[in-house]
């Protein structure tokens, strides 16, 4: 694997250097974490850090990093107080901004532009909807949303 | 010496070979000196350090009757002591000596810039020429030392330094709180790495102490008062009733005849004690004690239980016996108070104390020791069997930013190590597990220990789990990852041990607070200097041993204790102590008893009342000189012997006389700024000569009056500088410089000046570049001031600062020598 130091400067623009160096590599995030317990060959926060704070490109080419479900165990438990979950979303940010995100984490942002949502209803969740009588189009808001956007520097 | 007193100064301009003479025009600056006023002679000279330099300025003050001698070359920080002991020789006092340094902070800065260089060193020597007119000869107070010590705690460190100390043939008082001597060290089995029996080697040191014809022991007392200072320390010990007297013979008849039981604090709780008990066998002093809160006649306050009356022989209990204070007059004090131990509570994760078969590394002790509760074996606490497989795990409240230190604990790596060959020793059959994330086996013989416990067989997994859970036999389940696999691993144990790290005593703010102590952001007591007075505290008189400090193994603490009490020792044998004479003299007819002085002093050296309003008298053998006083106290009646407020005065005045809008005057105190500023010199390192340096002995000594005077003389730029805070010479004395330059810069806002000509940078001695840098940077910043900008300032100050009345008699002198010198014509 090949160090970039443009991309250790990247990481850090969006994550202070300090925090990301205070880790020792004791391994309670992973062993906190409920994905990695899971699959620990296709996610392990340890080893993101690590990459990340000597920078490793690949990281971001990789889809471990959209395995996060955020649920802040590894935060919560880490010892030297490192921001995993800050980490992610500063490296999911490089990889879109980079092109190398994955096809499903671009439909979700697409989805947040014209809908204000994440996932869309299903053509069954449809259905439980019309059989409710509750308004089972989803609405478009893809102009407030870009509006919203445009304010808050999300365009960017 | 007569206030009307002729002044008499003599002026050595030094070439010091090439190294001033190369680049400063030596000739036109003795020249330039012998036209100042008071200069009977200015010379200039090769080397005037050399014994024929000495000799010519000792012959120069019986030939001419000088009583001011001036050298201008170095820095007084190396060759200050020199010239004062050759006119000491001459018959005068060392404080009539003043050093204008035009070599570090001049020639070798400004090596390309010769013309500039020679008008700063003008600077500086008539600085130094308008200064002496200020110095007085000073004596040096000398403060005796008693020959006796305290030694606060009586662990290994406390022992240790007492018995030096005793031995060395001082008398000692070694008090501590529990019942007994012997702290953490007589709880331990075994100690790395040569796998001694604690308590036998120790045993014998409590012993020697216990009858040591030198040694008092205190036990069962607090220290609660320490007044005085160096060499005269007052204390208050409060001794507690032990209602058990000297007579007892510890046949311990007593305790069994006692109906009421406690878990035993020496056993980590994991044993049982009678209300009348004596800790452990080996206890010093050999003698019972009553818990009072356990005793049913003392809880109740009437006898309704004989049971220890009637066992005890030698009618050796007292239930009528009573703390009292105990009054130690002493010279020196050794604190070897120790500390905790982390306790795991907290950190539930691991499910101790709710899962009974997860303990922690003292427990441990308790439990393998033969004297402790299962006579020597580790059992489940759950079923009372020997486990079959122990997992360690490491760094439990040790490098954690959220509970117990945020540092290495530095003992446990070892300890664990020592405990599974233990365990080995014991019981080869089991089966060893550490978690750890690093091992740190750093001292002599660890990494030998660290191969023996992997050569038999001791498993070391790089990773801290996250969980433990219980099965419903009281196994637990370790869930972690390998680090080095990457991989997730489950593991079943029958007992866990949690390796805790130490943290500092519960109690340590209570002596911190005794003695004024200052502690790192950890809580441990900080010493004088990390690398040169490791055992000496900023209180003089006042040393540390032990873990007090620092986490620390046995040999280390044993180590320091022998150093702190070889410091101690020192002291004693000197039997007083010189204080330099750069303390406060207040004039009590101007002083308005604000108290100001006391608030600001970091070693409570004013005595000060806030409900007596008394005027403040200084305790000489306290005060460090800072001048923190001085420059603080709104009545200007404080005098800071050696560096007056008219001294400064004076060579502000002296500095600015001449394009003062292109020059800063640099405040720096002697042991960071003024050092930093030295060693850009001797690194070469070039800066623009814009800066003039007024060299005090803090920065706390910078009154705000100094620099609105510089301001009012038409300064560029002032800048403060001093250590870095935490690292101040005189404890805390520069929070205060920050404080006033917060104040001033608000001030001098309001005033309608620009702020930014008023700086403050903290430089430490190593920090020569970044002092280099800042005269650059400074340079840069002169550029945007203008004359016009100078010009109002002054116009602004001359109508709204009220000039300090010590200001006004620099200006009268100012006046008088201008007129002498106007007078003899010689100007």
């Amino acid at each position: 694997m090949k160090v970039s130091h443009e991309f250790r400067k990247e990481v850090m623009k969006f994550f202070e250097e300090s925090k990301l160096n205070m880790c020792y590599q004791c391994g309670k995030c992973s062993s906190f974490c409920p994905v990695f317990w899971q699959h620990p060959e296709k996610f392990n926060p340890r080893k993101i850090i690590e990459m990340a704070s000597i920078g490793i490109e690949d990281i971001i080419k990789k889809p471990d990093i959209w395995r996060c479900t955020t649920c802040y165990e590894c935060v919560e438990n880490c010892p030297q107080r490192v921001s995993f979950v800050e980490l992610i979303y500063a490296l999911r940010n490089l990889s879109i901004k980079k092109g190398f995100a994955p096809k499903e984490a671009l439909d979700e942002f697409e989805s947040i532009k014209k809908y204000g949502f994440i996932m869309t209803a299903t053509d069954r969740i449809k259905k439980i909807r019309q059989s409710l009588g509750i308004d089972s189009e989803i609405e478009d808001k893809k102009e407030i949303i870009e509006k919203i956007l445009a304010k808050t520097g999300g365009e960017k | 010496m007569n206030e009307n007193e002729e002044i008499r100064i003599g002026v050595y301009v030094c070439h010091c070979g090439l190294n001033i003479g190369g680049i400063v025009d030596v000739k036109s600056v003795a020249e330039f000196a012998s036209t100042l006023p008071n200069v009977i002679i200015a010379k200039e000279y090769k080397y005037s350090c050399s014994d024929p330099g000495q000799d010519m300025i000792k012959q120069d003050i019986k030939e001419h009757k000088l009583n001011r001698v001036i050298v201008a070359a170095c820095t007084p920080r190396t060759h200050e002591p020199i010239f004062r002991k050759a006119i000491e020789e001459a018959g005068l006092n060392k404080y009539l000596f003043e050093m204008a340094n035009i070599r570090d902070q001049c020639s070798w800065v400004h090596l390309y810039e010769k013309e500039k260089a020679t008008e700063k060193a003008k600077d500086l020597v008539k600085a130094a020429v308008y200064r002496a007119n200020f110095l007085k000869p000073q004596v040096e107070s000398k403060v005796p030392i008693r020959r006796t010590a305290l030694v606060i705690g009586g662990g290994v460190a406390g022992i240790q330094a007492a018995l030096d100390l005793a031995d060395t043939g001082y008398k000692v008082y070694l008090v501590e709180k529990e019942p007994t001597i012997g702290g953490r060290m007589a709880q331990i089995d075994k100690t790395f790495p040569t796998m001694d029996c604690s308590i036998c080697i120790l045993a014998p040191k409590m012993a020697e102490a216990g009858r040591h014809p030198n040694i008092e022991i205190i036990t069962n007392s607090e220290v609660k008062e320490v007044t005085g200072y160096i060499g005269n320390f007052n204390v208050k010990v409060l001794e507690k009733a032990r209602y058990v007297t000297k007579d007892c013979t510890a046949c311990g008849d007593c305790s069994t005849a006692c109906p009421e039981v406690n878990p035993n604090e020496f056993d980590v709780g994991l044993k049982a004690r009678k209300a009348i008990y004596i800790p452990f066998a080996q206890a010093v002093p050999t003698r019972y004690i009553i818990d009072k809160d356990l005793c049913l006649n003392l809880k109740k306050g009437t006898i309704v239980c004989e049971e220890c009356l009637n066992a005890c022989e030698k009618k050796a209990i007292d239930f009528s016996d009573k703390d009292e204070v105990v009054e130690l007059e002493v010279g020196t004090i050794i604190i070897a108070t120790g500390m905790d131990v982390y306790d795991p509570m907290k950190n539930h994760d691991y499910g101790y104390g709710i899962y009974e078969n997860v303990i922690t590394s003292m427990e441990f002790e308790r439990l393998i020791n033969a004297a402790g509760p299962t006579e020597g074996h580790l059992v489940r606490p759950s079923d009372g069997k020997i486990p079959k497989t122990v997992a360690f795990i490491q760094c439990v409240g040790s490098r954690e930013m959220k509970n117990g230190g945020k540092y290495c604990s530095n003992v446990c790596c070892m300890n664990t190590i020592k405990d599974t060959l233990l365990i080995k020793e014991h019981w080869p059959d089991v089966q060893q597990y550490v978690f750890y994330q690093d091992i740190r086996a750093f001292g002599k013989g660890f990494e030998d220990l660290f191969r023996r416990a992997k050569e038999e067989g001791v498993v070391f997994i790089r990773g801290l789990p996250s969980k433990i859970e219980e099965t419903p036999d009281k196994k637990l389940i370790i869930h972690a990852e390998d680090t080095l696999l990457g991989e997730k691993i489950t593991m079943e144990v029958d007992i866990v041990i949690l390796s805790v790290g130490l943290i500092p005593r519960k109690d340590a703010p209570e002596i911190q607070k005794v003695l004024a102590l200052a502690t790192t952001d950890d809580g441990f007591f900080l010493e004088a200097h990390p690398k040169l007075q490791p055992v000496d505290t900023a209180i003089g008189g006042v040393f540390l041993a032990g873990c007090a400090e620092g986490p620390k193994d046995i040999k280390d603490s044993v180590t320091q204790a022998s150093a702190a009490s070889a410091r101690a020792g020192i002291l004693m044998a000197q039997g007083e102590v010189t204080v330099e004479a750069l303390t406060p003299v207040l004039d009590a007819d101007v002083c308005k008893a604000c108290g100001m002085c006391a608030n600001v002093c970091p070693y409570y050296a004013w005595l000060w009342s806030k409900e007596e309003r008394n005027i403040p008298k200084l305790v000489e053998a306290s005060c460090a000189g800072c001048g923190g006083c001085g420059a603080e106290c709104p009545s200007e009646a404080i005098e800071m012997r050696h560096f007056p407020d008219e001294a400064i005065y004076a060579q502000i005045d002296a500095l600015l006389e001449e394009k003062p809008e292109e020059k800063v005057i640099v405040f720096a105190c002697n042991w960071c700024s003024y050092a930093g500023a030295d060693l850009a010199g001797v690194s070469r390192f070039q800066y623009p000569p814009v800066g003039r340096i007024i060299r005090t002995m803090c920065s706390a000594r910078i009154r705000s009056d100094f620099v609105m005077y510089a301001f009012m003389k038409g300064a560029g730029a002032v800048l403060m500088s001093g250590c870095h805070i935490g690292d101040c010479h005189y404890n805390y004395a520069n929070k205060h410089t920050l404080r006033r330059y917060e104040i001033l810069k608000k001030r001098i806002e309001r005033l309608g000046i620009r702020p930014d000509r008023l700086q403050l940078n903290w430089f430490s001695a190593a920090e020569g570049i970044l002092f280099a840098n800042k005269m650059k940077e400074l340079e840069e910043f002169l550029k945007t001031v203008t004359k016009e900008e100078v010009e109002k300032t002054k116009e602004i100050l001359s109508q709204k600062w009220k000039k300090p009345r010590k200001l006004e008699r620099w200006l009268e002198t100012r006046e008088k020598l201008f007129a002498a010198v106007a007078g003899g014509g010689s100007k």
